[in-house]
């Protein structure tokens, strides 16, 4: 009976024949890319699961944002776990999205034929720094509020697009109730959906163009499915020990009064700029210092994306730089968090 | 070059001498006999002395301190430095609006009493001189249009006034309070009349048995605000509680409007007066010729009611009803019902700290809380009625709240522990997943290892 279901599914669906193509393929089996790769996916999918279920009972008007939380976390059952998840899951996902990203370039796998696979990666993260971002703004406490005037000031401060995207985010010149519609709306519709279609090009990109590796491989499937599954399992288990043991407080409710006395500050992953900005002089040569160091690192972002066609052969010059870029990434982001 | 460097020190030269001019003009230090220097006014100026055109300060026009400021009898320099930190310190009240005499004399000749000129005010002059302007609407709207004029008037109708009027040179007059030279306004926190420092003032006299024992007064009453309910507030930095001022007018003693205690306290705690009034004690009092507040809750010792209710020794009750069947049992009931709400309030408020310091989130707890809070104070000013129908009603009402706020914990806490249990069940599920994946792994490399050639 279970075999004839089986049969039938597969005939019209051809799960067989992709079976059948995954373990023909093969995968190197010391590669650590493989599996932060699999991992982002299964932390994405999470997000997605947490994401739905925080959606329904979530209200994004300024006056009720902060209070429907406080009910989802406090009220419903396994509520502050559901959002424990969620929370965590986002840090999680820019902290393996870095790395992921940290160690193709030392690797120096952005070379053809991978041009593709490194734009979309590129393009992930992006993304997924904005997802984080946006969803910071969603609990709508003290800090998001904070969060959210001084992060989109900065990012007015780019070159280019940047006062464009500034009034995209704040839903207007200034940061109001329209910026939490925004957020809620990039959070929970754009972004995800931005993401699973780069991301399936992503992959796709990836089973097409995965080169030969040099070293032994194992069978994509069931070898390297089962050892992802390993992997996400004890993932999986991390993440709910840090949603039950290390909640993330939702904070007080923004007051939009007496603010001036406050200091924000910026969500870790762009503490590296802020650490930056309060470091520099008030004019660097002869730019405001917000704008020349937000126009560096446009152009330090110029040249990851040209990389492909900058090094053609992936010499060891880009991984020198990279890894004294990243080493300076690193340590600033330490320095403000210590 | 050369010339300019010229027109430098001539500037310079010019610049040191006006300095030096102003100097001499600012401490005339041995004029001759009988000559008035030249003092300038905001009216006349140097005119002639182009160095005297800076305009100096204001203060020169009065003389005394220029002398007053340099004495060496401690005594006679003291005022000065008091005067010029006090209210009074501008040119249009100067020394002489008191003293009288001629500020513009700097000789000693200024203090010839066939001048004028006052030393000091006696003590039933002191009323008269401070009201030579305190009375002038017009003279006080220039510094202050907010100063009330009547100061005097009441301190008149005022029993220190009364006594004062009668010649007791022990009584308050206005220096008694305000000081004579270091007069501050009422709100500067230095004055000796502002709040902080207002119980303290009225002490001096009215802490002392023997300063009080003519006038047949106790010297009690500081001691006792200061434990009752209003002076603990007022520690406590309620600013609002009422200090000795804050029932007794300033000046009049008794506040407009208020001929008994009980219109007084009536002044902040309405409620309380208006559930009275419907009490058995209401027509009881009155024909007795009590004052309405003050047999239960005293009047300078004003304590809670919790603490005066039932029939301990040391309780209101217990002072008129020691005997008495009924009030007793009344008595008895009442205290029993406010110590059981307060004792709820209590625990909800310990269980709901504990609650929050282990993390669970219980705003609705807290809501109740403060609705069970609110309802107590009403069942305190319930109490006035004696109605223990009434009592036992809004106390039921006030455990209600405290159950709905110890359910709202108490399901906290089952589910978190429920939570708990689920995360614990969820880890044995993954951990028994992740050893079979792995165990699956190896046999996969084993099988892997079996085929390689």
């Amino acid at each position: 009976m279970v075999a004839l279901a089986r049969k039938w599914l597969a005939d019209r669906t051809g799960s067989a024949a992709m079976l059948e193509r995954m373990s023909s393929r093969r995968v190197p089996s010391r590669t650590v890319t493989h599996y932060l790769g699999g991992l982002l996916v299964f932390v994405f999918l999470l997000e997605v699961a947490s994401g739905i279920l925080l959606l329904l009972p979530y209200r994004p008007d300024p006056a009720q944002a902060h209070a429907s939380l406080t009910a989802i976390a406090g009220q419903l059952p396994y509520g502050s776990l559901i959002r424990g998840i969620h929370a965590w899951s986002s840090h999680l996902f820019v902290v393996l999205l870095a790395l992921h990203l940290a160690i193709t370039l030392l690797l120096r796998r952005f070379r053809e034929p991978n041009e593709l696979i490194w734009w979309t990666g590129l393009l992930l993260l992006a993304v997924g720094v904005g997802m984080a971002f946006t969803g910071s703004i969603l609990p709508w406490n003290q800090n998001a509020y904070l969060q959210a005037r001084v992060s989109s000031e900065m990012i007015g401060q780019g070159p280019l697009f940047g006062p464009w995207l500034k009034h995209l985010l704040r839903g207007g010149e200034n940061v109001s109730p329209w910026t939490l519609n925004h957020a809620f709306g990039f959070h929970t519709g754009v972004l995800p959906a931005a993401t699973t279609l780069i991301l399936a090009a992503h992959v796709a990109f990836v089973q097409r163009h995965a080169k030969a590796h040099d070293g032994p491989t194992i069978p994509a499937h069931p070898d390297f499915t089962v050892r992802i599954a390993a992997a996400c399992t004890a993932l999986l288990a991390i993440v709910i020990t840090l949603a039950t043991f290390a909640p993330i407080a939702i904070g007080a409710p923004a007051t939009l009064t007496n603010i001036t006395s406050a200091e924000a500050t910026p969500p870790w992953y762009f503490l590296f700029l802020h650490e930056l900005l309060r470091a520099a002089p008030p004019r660097l040569l002869g730019l405001e210092s917000a704008k020349f160091i937000l126009g560096a690192l446009s152009v330090v972002a110029g040249f990851t994306i040209a990389l492909p066609f900058i090094d053609r052969r992936g010499s060891r010059i880009t991984m020198f730089v990279g890894a004294i870029f990243i080493t300076l990434v690193v340590l600033l982001t330490a320095h403000a968090l210590l | 070059m050369r010339c300019s460097n010229q027109t430098l020190l001539a500037a310079l030269a010019l610049i040191a001498l006006a300095g030096a001019a102003g100097r001499t003009a600012a401490a005339p230090a041995d004029p001759p006999a009988g000559a008035a220097p030249k003092v300038a006014t905001e009216a006349t100026d140097g005119g002639t002395d182009d160095a005297a055109k800076k305009k100096r300060p204001v203060r020169d026009s009065n003389t005394c301190l220029t002398c007053h400021r340099t004495l060496t009898d401690t005594k006679l320099r003291v005022v000065a430095e008091e005067y010029e930190h006090s209210v009074h310190q501008d040119e249009r009240i100067g020394c002489v609006a008191c003293h009288k005499g001629n500020p513009t004399d700097p000789t000693v000749q200024s203090h010839d009493k066939t001048t004028g000129f006052v030393v000091r005010p006696t003590h039933s002059q002191i009323a008269a001189t401070c009201g030579g302007c305190h009375e002038d609407p017009t003279f006080v709207r220039r510094f202050n249009a907010r100063l009330g004029i009547d100061q005097r008037k009441m301190y008149e109708l005022s029993r220190h006034g009364k006594i004062a009027g009668a010649g007791d040179e022990n009584s308050p007059t206005c220096t008694t309070c305000h000081g004579s030279h270091a007069i501050m306004p009422v709100d500067s926190p230095n004055a000796k009349v502002n709040r902080r420092q207002v119980r303290d003032l009225c002490a001096k006299c009215h802490a002392d048995k023997e300063y009080m024992k003519p006038y047949g007064l106790p010297a009690t009453q500081p001691e006792k605000w200061s434990k009752s309910v209003h002076g603990k507030a007022f520690a406590e930095g309620h600013e609002k509680a009422p200090t000795c001022t804050g029932c007794h007018s300033p000046h009049a003693g008794t506040l407009p409007g208020t001929s008994t205690v009980a219109a007084l306290c009536d002044r902040c705690h309405q409620d309380e007066r208006d559930l009275f009034l419907k009490s058995p004690h209401s027509r009881a009092f009155r024909k007795l010729g009590l004052p309405d507040c003050v047999p239960c809750h005293g009047d300078h010792d004003v304590q809670r009611t919790s603490w005066l209710a039932g029939m301990a020794p040391d309780s209101s009750c217990s002072k008129c009803h020691a005997k008495d069947e009924k009030p007793r049992k009344v008595a008895d009931e009442v205290a029993s019902i406010l110590n059981d709400v307060e004792g709820e309030e209590h625990g909800v408020s310990v269980a709901l700290t504990e609650a929050k310091s282990a993390g669970l989130l219980v705003p609705d707890a807290s809501y109740a809380l403060d609705r069970l809070h609110t309802a107590r104070i009403r069942l305190v000013a319930t109490v006035h009625t004696l109605d223990v129908a009434q009592l036992t009603e809004d106390a039921n009402a006030a455990k209600s709240l405290a159950a709905e706020a110890r359910d709202i914990i108490a399901r906290a806490r089952r589910d978190r522990q429920t939570e708990r249990r689920g995360y614990f069940a969820a880890i044995g599920v993954l951990g028994l997943l992740f050893v079979l994946l792995v165990l699956k792994s190896f046999e996969l490399a084993r099988r892997r290892r079996r085929s390689a050639p």
